[in-house]
């Protein structure tokens, strides 16, 4: 008789040998799919603090487990009917069992309880008043992310105001410092300029001003620049360029997300934590990151079609790092403009074809067409179109049949005139890079004279 | 002409298939009504498989094989129909085949309701599957059907098509099937029970039954406010509840349909709890241990039921975390006290292990797991990191999904020979069980780790991060192994049926009600009854003297009811 067979003779070696068996196969099969059973190692203090509970929550749960189970074995393996007349114990409560087994777990979920609500308490935390922090506003849109980032105009809000409507005139100490286009932020409201005349600014709210808020005079006003770089290595197949939120090491940032449409989800898995973007209201997330390095992230809120490719990077620089590419992106502030500008008025094209430019712009917008192609045509995760060369009736058909990974709308969406009226506006805006990133595909169709 | 001269030939078998047809359509019999929801549900199961098997072929690998579309509308389908379609209905067969036995009634309160809500349940059915036909598809928002992006609100890039609507309608339908089915538990259980089948004498399936449909009758109608309200977003002029746009709060449907949800996740699992109760108490010869205790923690899982929705919310920075934290913590300790009541049942018992056990024994192992991950999920800064990630998935599946399937399996296992007459295959069987069991292991085990590493749900294609394609892999082989095993179920209910051994009215020692009568039952259900004197008569009946001297036996020596206790059916058909 083998020593196998020795165990296997007595319940107690037959139980042994089945954890034993079954402790083995985990093993090994962690080992073959290299999976941890942690969380990832953390890079904010915040993913530090829930990966602490975790463990404690994981520490419980694996001994309870390994005792249930345990329990569940050998009452299967230990009493077995041995013969047909055989009649077991009519045993049916004990008050102490009883009392131990509700009172026990009772004591455990309430020690969880205080646990998880301090450490929730230390990771919702926001920034101590004085203390300096990053402020990066995300816009979760189908299906990409923008990451906008303000600087001061250089100016105050002049009367008090209401932003509770759609459209809505302004007053600044100094609006001359408003140029076209120029998105302002109040508060964590977004507003974009869409005229100005005389001393009277008309904004609009852009995506994150869906929240009804006052604003007192004085209030301080942002101008909003569009921060999101992106990388142009593929990592799946139809998301090519994923777009980069840049951030630095060791400050608070305030993540406001915000939605332009449906919902989605702020999902950084090394910072342990997500926020859902919910359209309609603008919500805070507090990260004070540890450590620089680029970290994978993803919307985690089912959001249509291509949510599996709503994918982003963070990207953690030191302060230094990031303070230069701060610099960099924000640019120095528009000269200002003297006179009126936006308005109704027609404006000629280059060929001669008519549009109105101020209503493209409107529909670039309200479209959503800047989310991929940048808030002047300057080119995102979508080309470079701001001046295109591409004839106006390929521009139609692109709406149309498009090509490469663009949305499609029909006619009821954004007639042939209304495209017309966004070539106008994007003719007359100021192209940031040389023309060299028209769409492939649709570049060959130029050369065949299509 | 051939088919009418064959028809002619043999006119009486041929009009005997048509009444047997015009029979079953017309049926109120609480019996056939049960059975016809198993098969119904059993092959909308089949369905369900179909899709997660799609789903698993598409996930294997990295890229791509169906549109992002396609596998949008599979997912949705597949949790839809296992939930809606599968798991509710099945429950609902078992409890409106067993319990009116259980209790010793000739029938349901209500029969014609009870017709009534089959047919409504098919009929929502057929809907939701038919819109796989209509243009766009079917609904493809996940079974939660979160808008706006089910709404055509202008900001939706793809608003869906008809297929949202079918989908609105069908499950209003099904809710109402729900609806109707638990007001006839509930007064079947108040008022048919048979003479000295007093509360505290309810064998526990019973009991869950009856609370079961409480929950059913209490959440479901708020589920279908939120259906109707979705309804008129899509279609009415007007509306704008859900739609922010519009002025509307996303946030409302959440709350609403998790109001709805959170319960039904308990609807889904208690009747397979009570199933495995009575199983265990069959097969061990012992009383289920701690039965008020099992009662009492049943009745504290559907309170606090009720007030732990806002859990599947935590990351939407609209709750008030700590109540909701709380409560969901402590819903912990009544499952607890099941799990330890059904180990002490064994403990000491005189156990075998046919397959309905094994399924039983399975169902506590898998709920093991999926009752310490719930508690992962409720310490709320844990769930920042594990919500909407394949960890949920894995979670949820243990629980509701997995859990819920075995004590129904058991409950197969259980009561084929009261519904046929005929054993089920016990060789056939164990070799479903090992399957099943070793496949879904494989397969939502995996998925928790997927989880921890951060894979999210409803995607339909992933960066391959290290270790992720691995583990998809071996997710997809598991999902197969387990389909593999429920082939050969499906294969051994067909071969039971034609080649089944035969088996008495009490194949399994039985010890309560159902199994005092013929298998299959008569039309009325009962020529006598035994007489009731405690949870388990059938038990007293058989070993009540050899126990005599046991001091931990007991049974109550008043009949409770009067002294009509022994042919109460016969006698109530005389009086009705
Ligand atoms: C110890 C008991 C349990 C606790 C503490 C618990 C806790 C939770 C929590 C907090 C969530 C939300 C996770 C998230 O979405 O981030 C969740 C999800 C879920 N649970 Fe449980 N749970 C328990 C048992 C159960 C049972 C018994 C069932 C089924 C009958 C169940 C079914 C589900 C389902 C279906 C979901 C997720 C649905 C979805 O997101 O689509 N849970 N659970
Ligand atoms: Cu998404
Ligand atoms: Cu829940």
């Amino acid at each position: 008789m083998t020593a196998f067979q020795r165990l296997w003779r007595t319940r107690f070696g037959r139980l042994t040998l089945v954890m034993g068996a079954a402790a083995l196969a985990l093993l090994a099969f962690s080992g073959l799919t290299s999976a941890q059973v942690a969380l990832p190692e953390a890079v904010s203090e915040q993913g530090d603090s829930i990966r602490t509970l975790y463990f404690i929550v994981f520490a419980i749960g694996v001994i309870v487990f390994i005792i249930v189970e345990a329990m569940i074995l050998w009452v299967v393996f230990r009493y077995k009917r041995k013969s047909d007349d055989e009649l077991p114990t009519q045993i049916g409560h004990n008050t102490t069992a009883e009392i131990l087994w509700t009172g026990i777990p009772t004591v455990i979920v309430v020690i969880l309880f205080f646990v998880s609500f301090f450490v929730l308490q230390d990771i919702q935390a926001a920034a101590d008043p004085d203390e300096e922090v990053t402020i990066v506003d995300v816009q979760g849109r189908q299906w990409a992310w923008a990451f906008n980032y303000a600087v001061p105009l250089g100016t105050e809000l002049a009367e008090s105001m209401s932003a509770d409507l759609a459209e809505t005139e302004i007053h600044l100490e100094d609006p001359s410092l408003v140029v076209p286009f120029m998105t302002l932020k109040m508060g964590v409201e977004h507003m974009r300029v869409v005229a100005r005349t005389g001393d009277v600014v008309t904004v609009e709210r852009a995506v994150n001003g869906t929240v009804a808020i006052r604003h007192s005079a004085g209030s301080e006003i942002m101008r909003v620049f569009n921060g999101t770089d992106t990388v142009a290595e593929g990592r799946l197949q139809a998301a090519d360029n994923t777009p980069i939120v840049t951030v630095p090491v060791g400050q608070m940032i305030r993540f406001n997300i915000a939605s332009a449409d449906v919902l989605h989800a702020f999902y950084t898995p090394q910072f342990l934590t997500k926020l859902d973007a919910v359209p309609g209201r603008v919500q805070t997330l507090w990260v004070r990151i540890t450590d620089t390095g680029d970290f994978q992230s993803q919307c985690a809120e089912f959001c249509g079609r291509d949510h599996a490719r709503m994918i982003y990077t963070v990207r953690a620089l030191s302060m230094a790092e990031y303070d230069a590419w701060f610099e960099d992106k924000a640019g120095d502030a528009p000269e200002p403009v003297e006179g009126d500008f936006g308005g109704e008025e027609e404006v000629e094209m280059e060929e001669g074809a008519i549009g109105n430019p101020a209503n493209g712009q409107n529909l670039f917008f309200s479209l959503g067409c800047n989310v991929c192609h940048g808030d002047s045509g300057e080119g995102l995760v979508g080309p470079t179109i701001a001046m295109t060369v591409v004839p106006l009736d390929r521009v139609i058909q692109q709406y149309r049949e498009p090509l490469e990974a663009m949305t499609e709308f029909t006619p009821d969406q954004v007639s042939d005139e209304e495209i017309a009226d966004i070539y106008a506006w994007l003719q007359s805006v100021e192209r940031p890079h040389p023309a060299d990133e028209i769409p492939s595909k649709l570049a060959e169709l130029i050369e065949a004279g299509g | 002409m051939a088919t009418l001269a064959g028809a002619q030939t043999t006119p009486y078998a041929g009009a005997n298939v048509w009444r047997a047809i015009l029979e079953w359509l017309t049926t109120v019999d609480h019996k056939k009504i049960g059975i016809m929801y198993l098969w119904t549900a059993g092959a909308f199961g089949l369905v369900g498989m179909a899709f997660s098997l799609v789903m698993r072929t598409e996930l294997a690998q990295t890229g791509t094989i169906i549109s992002a579309e396609t596998y949008n509308s599979i997912f949705t389908m597949h949790g839809s129909v296992m939930i809606f379609l599968f798991l509710l209905p099945v429950g609902a067969a078992f409890m409106n085949y067993s319990m009116p036995l259980q209790i010793g009634a000739l029938d349901m309160a209500f029969p014609r309701i009870n017709a009534l809500s089959f047919w409504i349940f098919l009929f929502g059915g057929v809907l939701l599957t038919l819109s796989f036909a209509v243009e766009g598809g079917t609904a493809s928002a996940g079974w939660t059907a979160y808008p706006p992006v089910t709404l055509d609100t202008g900001n939706n890039a793809e608003p869906p098509g008809a297929g949202m609507d079918m989908w609105l309608v069908g499950v209003i339908l099904l809710g109402q099937a729900s609806i109707f089915g638990s007001v006839n538990f509930l007064v079947t259980i108040f008022k048919m029970r048979a003479p000295g089948m007093t509360m505290w004498r309810l064998p526990l399936f019973t009991w869950t039954t009856l609370v079961t449909g409480l929950l059913i009758l209490l959440s479901t109608p708020v589920l279908a406010a939120a259906l109707v309200l979705g309804f008129i977003d899509r279609n009415g002029a007007g509306g704008a509840f859900f739609d922010p746009a519009a002025g509307g709060q996303p946030l409302l449907w959440q709350n609403l349909f998790w109001f709805y949800s959170h319960p039904a996740v308990y609807i889904m699992i208690l009747p397979a709890m009570g199933i495995v109760s009575d199983v265990f108490g069959v097969f061990t010869r012992r009383p289920v241990f701690g039965y008020r205790s099992m009662v009492l923690a049943l009745v504290a899982i559907g309170l606090l039921g009720f007030i732990v929705w806002a859990h599947h919310m935590f990351t939407t920075g609209g709750v008030f975390l700590p109540f909701f934290m709380g409560a969901t913590f402590l819903i912990a300790v009544p499952t607890g006290v099941k799990m330890f009541n059904w180990i002490a049942t064994m403990w000491r018992g005189s156990n075998i292990f046919p397959t309905a056990m094994l399924f039983s024994v399975g169902f506590l192992m898998l709920f093991l797991i999926g009752g310490i991950t719930g508690v992962f999920h409720a310490a709320v800064p844990v769930d920042f990191a594990l919500h909407d990630t394949y960890f949920v998935v894995g979670h949820f599946h243990y629980t509701m999904s997995i859990a819920a399937t075995f004590g129904f399996l058991a409950g197969c296992y259980y009561w084929f020979p009261k519904m046929f007459g005929k054993f089920m295959n016990e060789g056939l069987g164990k070799l479903h069980f090992w399957l099943v069991f070793i496949g879904v292991n494989l397969v939502f085990f995996t998925q928790l780790l997927l989880g921890l590493d951060g894979m999210p749900r409803r995607i339909n294609d992933y960066v391959d991060n290290p270790g992720w394609e691995l583990m998809n892999m071996l997710i997809t082989i598991g999902a197969f192994v387990s389909a593999a095993g429920m082939m050969v179920f499906l294969y051994n209910v067909f071969y039971s049926l034609k080649w089944g051994e035969r088996a008495g009215s009490d194949p399994w020692e039985g010890t309560t009600l159902e199994w005092a009568t013929t298998s299959p039952p008569p039309p009325h259900n009962f020529d006598s009854l035994p007489e009731i004197r405690s949870e388990r008569p059938l038990f007293d009946l058989r070993f009540g003297e050899k126990l005599q001297d046991d001091p931990h036996y007991h049974v109550s020596n008043g009949h409770n009811g009067g002294g009509g206790a022994k042919t109460p059916s016969a006698s109530a058909r005389e009086e009705g």
